[in-house]
């Protein structure tokens, strides 16, 4: 079973991710743009277009200008869904050391590693659970909604779950992780690590992995692309004799 | 909408409640019309708009611009409103068998 | 539902425009080929189709959904509407998890709602400007609209339109003879309330200016064009123009590319043929689209600047050569900016310099700019059948229109200046609804 969850299917899901991933905006930038589509105003310049972009995946300004409980909502989730996927990043490969730069000591490190994990976690879970109230309690949300969309937020609840399982109740240490996906990422596969809490996160986050490229989680690389559409500066075109 | 009987002849009307063949307008056809339109008769102010705009149409094949319908009848735009509820163009041009004028109007 | 009962009516006769009336039974199947062709050539199309995430933020925002409280017409339900037939047959993925996404089949159920469905969208674009990912609902609505006029669903209005414009080069379906006739008509009203001899020329060559009207300027709008008469005297600008299409309102930028190319190379090459320096559009809100966004796609690169009316009066204003008297428009006004002047036309602050020059009292509403209402008639949504619509669609606009307790509300476009009157009267707002050359015509110093 554990052959099957830590070894076959890690590789199956990296294939089918990442091969899905590249074909679907391979297939977006291949379809023509016949007219400007400008929704103004507008800058001028491709820097500042480029800085509205930014703005927009950093801030959620567009959601600003709407109902500012529902930009709360969406950007509590993404931005400590953001901050947990690069401290995963740092605290893995640097076995939760990274904040020695700083110049803390090695067990500062890990304790500031510790807390921020904590609370990012606690943070995505707060976002998710409100994200998850107002689908199911508004009803013009709950009539567009359908059951991939209620399917993916219990997914991601179960992966934060199972997360925070692992920091409150029985922790994993980093070591052990970070041999296991190293083995699996230079294809020396070592034993999956006999730890219930973590196979089930590490098997959530490969099925959320798998439904990727077929589900509108797709929104993360189209974004650029459909925002591009309406921000990208054109010159107004006048030839002058 | 139903099409009109008038002196025991089937007018045929189009969607919106015009004519759908010009040439079967005469005065009673009028007064039918007018009915639709909640004009239950035809005064002589009435029959100054709509010979007008007859006598327009049937030199340029379409409506007066309205500024000229108010200046060659001597009527301001409210007193057409008052004769016509629907206006001059949805109004007055379809008792007076014109086409339906079209466009941004 | 037989064709009998569409709101808006559906059209017979759709010949010109080189579509056939396909029949009932072979719809579904003509729909999905078309939908797949669009997929491939229109991006907007497919990545909006692709990358939404079912978030509503768009449903608060549309004045559709806020004016009808119709559940579908929340843009991202209406996008639904084509979203579950493209899941079904075209997006990637194995097919259980596409049914999760509600992926269904197309039947004459789905085209009898996307023919509803979109004709409740103005294409006024206010959703993309709330969307996180851009989505910009119009894109789906003009592609809908073109699927649907494939299957000889155009609707009535529309195509009676379209057959004018190719019979007579303006949407009215007014013949030259009648146009030169107002034309002379108001030649003499200038005459009369002037003093001045002003002229409207027409078919001049090697004039400076070729304007383009809307038709309805010629119809109901006229105070609007005598001011445009009047302007171009005082600023002293040959002008001219064209008897062979004297409509800059493009109709086909809505439900029909084709038309839409035609139209605007038509006017392209009037200007051509007429040698003038530079076109400049009239208070017209699709055309005005076209000509800045995509006439160059359409035509090539402009052998002349093609600028609007405002941008050219602007010009003037400030070198000095046309001055107002504010004191003709004490009035309180208050802008309403057309959909495809703000969001669609990058002509938002051009008219507040007119308007703060020519008005002595100018108020804002709110929202306003970008954020502003559509007025409910965008997108060729004036059909009489479709009244009660319309003044739904109109709701929202007239809340901001009241709180301002305006007297005058400015609309320099052809549909808004037949849709709001309406609308402002069904929704008991007390305005007069007047264009931005009205004003200045009033303020002009001649």
């Amino acid at each position: 079973m554990s052959i099957f969850f830590g070894w076959v299917l890690p590789y199956i899901v990296i294939i089918v991710f990442l091969i899905g991933v590249i074909a679907r905006v391979l297939n977006w930038v291949h379809v023509p743009v016949p007219f400007k589509l400008t929704v103004f105003p507008s800058p001028k310049t491709t820097g500042r277009a480029v800085a509205d972009l930014a703005k927009e995946t950093v801030g959620f300004r567009s959601l600003w200008r709407g109902k500012k409980g529902f930009w709360f909502m969406a950007w509590l989730f993404h931005f400590s869904l953001a901050f947990l996927i690069i401290g995963h990043f740092f605290g893995i490969v640097f076995l939760g050391q990274q904040f020695t730069i700083f110049g803390v000591s090695g067990e500062k490190s890990m304790e500031l590693s510790v807390f921020f994990g904590t609370y990012a976690g606690a943070a995505l879970l707060l976002g998710l659970i409100l994200l998850t109230i107002r689908r199911i309690a508004s009803p013009k949300v709950r009539f567009v909604s359908s059951l991939s969309d209620y399917v993916m937020l219990i997914l991601i609840i179960g992966i934060a779950l199972s997360g925070m399982y692992m920091r409150l109740f029985d922790e994993i240490s980093y070591g052990v992780v970070r041999d296991y996906v190293v083995g699996l990422l230079t294809l020396r596969p070592i034993q999956p690590p006999e730890h219930l809490g973590f196979m089930t996160h590490f098997t959530l986050v490969q099925l959320l992995l798998l439904y990727f490229p077929y589900s509108k989680l797709m929104h993360s690389c189209g974004i650029f692309l459909s925002r591009w559409l309406m921000t990208r500066p054109h010159e107004r075109q006048v030839i002058i004799k | 909408m139903a099409d009109l009987i008038v002196n025991g002849q089937v007018i045929a009307l189009d969607e919106d409640g015009f004519l759908v063949d010009a040439s079967v307008w005469n005065e009673e056809v009028a007064l039918a019309l007018a009915k639709t339109e909640d004009v239950e008769e035809l005064t002589e102010e009435h029959w100054k708009v709509i010979n007008y705009l007859r006598d327009y149409y049937q030199k340029f094949g379409v409506a007066p611009m309205v500024r000229k319908l108010c200046k060659e009848t001597g009527y301001d735009l409210k007193k057409i409103y008052e004769l016509f509820p629907s206006g001059p163009a949805k109004g007055a041009c379809k008792i007076a068998g014109l086409l339906k004028p079209t466009g941004c109007v | 539902m037989s064709e009998q009962v569409r709101i808006p009516y559906v059209a017979k006769d759709i010949d010109h425009m080189y579509l056939n009336v396909v029949p009932v039974q072979h719809r579904p199947k003509m729909a999905l080929e078309i939908l797949g062709q669009m997929i491939k050539y229109k991006r907007s199309l497919k990545l909006y189709l692709d990358v939404c995430t079912h978030c509503g933020a768009c449903a608060d925002q549309c004045h559709s959904y806020l004016g009808t409280e119709d559940p579908y017409n929340m843009p991202v339900a209406r996008v639904d509407l084509v979203r579950k037939v493209y899941d079904k047959y075209f997006a990637p993925g194995p097919s259980f998890l596409k049914k999760w996404n509600g992926a269904k089949d197309i039947d004459q159920e789905t085209i009898d709602l996307w023919y509803k469905y979109f004709h409740q969208c103005n294409q006024c674009r206010r959703c993309a400007v709330f969307c996180p990912k851009g989505i910009d609902t119009a894109e789906v609505t003009i592609a809908i609209r073109e699927l649907l006029a494939h299957l000889g669903l155009a609707t009535k209005f529309h195509a009676g339109i379209t057959k004018n414009m190719r019979d007579t080069g303006n949407n009215m379906g007014t013949p030259l003879p009648a146009l030169l006739d107002g034309i002379e008509f108001l030649e003499e009203e200038l005459k009369e309330e002037t003093g001045l001899d002003i002229p409207i020329p027409v078919d001049i060559e090697g004039a400076e200016v070729l304007f383009n009207p809307s038709s309805s300027d010629l119809f109901t709008n006229t105070d609007g064009f005598m001011a445009v008469a009047k302007l171009f005297y005082k600023a002293g600008v040959s002008w001219t123009l064209s008897s062979k299409i004297m409509e800059t309102a493009n109709f086909g930028l809505f439900f029909h590319e084709p038309t839409m190319r035609e139209h605007n190379m038509r006017l392209m090459n009037a200007g051509k043929e007429l040698r003038v320096q530079r076109i400049v559009a009239g208070e017209c809100g699709h055309g005005w689209r076209t000509w800045r966004m995509f006439s160059d796609t359409i035509n090539g690169p402009l052998p002349f600047p093609v600028i609007h009316l405002f941008e050219e009066m602007l010009e003037h204003y400030k070198k000095g050569r046309i001055q107002f008297d504010k004191s003709k428009n004490p009035e309180v006004v208050t802008y309403h900016d057309p959909c495809n002047y703000a969001r669609g036309g990058d002509l938002i602050e051009q008219p507040r310099e007119l308007l703060r020059a020519c008005v002595q009292n100018f108020v804002e509403m709110e929202p306003t700019a970008q954020y502003s209402y559509c007025c409910g008639g965008g997108s060729g949504l004036l059909m009489d059948e479709a009244m009660e619509l319309r003044m739904a669609l109109g709701k929202p606009k007239a809340e901001s229109v009241r709180k301002t307790q305006a007297k005058i509300l400015c609309a320099p476009c052809a549909i808004c200046k037949a849709q709001l009157p309406a609308v402002m009267a069904h929704h008991k707002v007390d305005v007069e609804v007047k264009g931005l050359s009205d004003l200045m015509g009033r303020a002009l110093i001649l």
